[in-house]
Parts: C-alpha cells; structure tokens; sequence
C-alpha cells in the first residue's frame, strides 16, 4: 500500500476553512445589506422593527451551515500516518467549497433582498409576506450547498 | 405623528425581550441539539459509526434550527396582525 502523501490534511484543513470563512461573508453581507435597511426604515415605522430583523436571522442561519460543515470536516481531520489518503482531502475540501460558495450567493441574494424587503414593506405592509417566501427561496440556496457538502463529506 | 402611532404598539421593553428571548431560542437550541442528539441517541442509543452520527446529528440540528426560524417569523407576524396599523390622518 503506498504512503500516504503529506500535504493530503492540506486539502482538508483548507476545506474546513473555506467552508466557515466563505459562509461568514456572505452573512455577513446579508446582515450588514438588510442592516442598513432596518435602520433607513425604523426611523419613521419603528412598530416593524420585530419583523424587518427576520432577514438578520436567515443570514445568521447561513453562517450556522458554514459552521456544521466545518465542524464536521474538523472532526475527521487527521495526520496522513494515521490513513488520512489525498481523496478524503479533495472530498473535505470539495464539502467545504460547496457550502462556502452557496452561503456567499445566499447571503448575497439575502442582503439585497432584505434591504429592498422591510424598506418596501414599511410602505405596504402587504409586501411582508412576498418578502418572506423569497427570503426563504434565497436561503435554501444555502440549504442546498449544505445538501451537498453532507453528502459529500459522506463518501469516504 | 409619531406619538400617535406609538398608542398602538407593544412597549420597547416588551419587544426587546421578545427580540432577544427567540434570537437565544435560535441561537441555543439547535446547537444543543447537535450535540444532545449526536451523544445520547446516536451515539448512546443507537450505537452508530462517529461519520453517519455526525451527519445525523448535522440533520437534526438543521431541522431543529428551521422550526426555530418558523416560530420567530410566526411570532412576528401573529404580533403585528394583532396590533393595528397607525390610521393616517389628513
């Protein structure tokens, strides 16, 4: 059997990193997009502030995927010696590039979506529910990387 | 007009304690769950590999953390339907 070769964990590690670092940023921009949105809107409508902070709480649930992934490829990674092969370095390394990469579309579509949203819906309470299902449909987008970063990290 | 509009909403303190009461509820609990299902059900119970626990476990506490969103929005909109609109006036 050959050795295993050594920069095989490298693959690893850098998939767990990716995977949280990816999914803070596109939180990160959700919150801070649909941040700036609450504050513009709460000034005249500060009775909507319960329900504009919904698009904050699903750009946080897009870091929490980034987190369980991590986590997750964190607890298998190992020293070659103790028969860690290059393959499972390119599968952590593809989990965490899968949810990496969707947390940043997902939380990108939710920080545009969350400004335009709770501003709108201060002028037509109506809007709340339209607001909602898009979110919704933007953060599965996250869900879905998640999806494939489990089964991914499954296949070892 | 904006002390008028004031007469029909809940006190700031009420809201915040709601704010904070389901942001800890979505913070907490599906973390807990994570590690309340991986080392007592699969871990203890059903007795499964440390790889199929953990994704199990990733599940469940994914699951959890969607039923957690669902109340707060459910929350937020049971509040805001309760309380009326400010009426404007010309």
């Amino acid at each position: 059997m050959a050795e295993n070769p050594i920069y095989g964990p490298f693959f690893g590690v850098m998939g767990a990193a990716s995977a949280i670092i990816f999914s803070a940023l596109g939180a990160a921009y959700g919150t801070a997009k649909s941040g700036t949105g609450i504050a513009a809107m709460s000034v005249m409508r500060p009775e909507l502030i319960m329900k504009s902070i919904i698009p904050v709480v699903m750009a946080g649930i897009i870091a929490i995927y980034g987190l369980v992934v991590a986590v997750l490829i964190a607890g298998s990674l190992d020293a070659p010696s103790n028969n860690y092969t290059l393959y499972k370095g390119f599968i952590h390394l593809g989990a965490g590039l899968a949810v990496g990469f969707s947390g940043l579309a997902a939380g990108f579509a939710i920080g545009i979506v969350g400004d335009a949203g709770v501003r709108g819906t201060a002028q037509q309470p109506r809007l709340f529910v339209g607001m909602i299902l898009i979110l919704i449909f933007a953060e599965v987008l996250g869900l879905y990387g998640l999806i494939v970063a489990i089964y991914l990290y499954t296949k070892q | 007009m904006m002390i008028e509009g004031r007469a029909n909403e809940l006190p700031d303190f009420q809201v915040f304690q709601t704010v904070i009461k389901y942001c800890l509820i979505i913070i907490v609990v599906p973390v807990f769950s994570f590690f309340t299902a991986k080392s007592v059900i699969f871990d203890g119970i059903l007795r499964l590999e440390p790889i199929t626990s953990s994704v199990y476990s990733a599940v469940v506490a994914v699951v959890v953390l969607h039923l957690t969103l669902g109340l707060y929005i459910f929350k937020a909109y049971s509040d805001s339907e309760k309380s009326e609109k400010p009426v404007k006036k010309d």
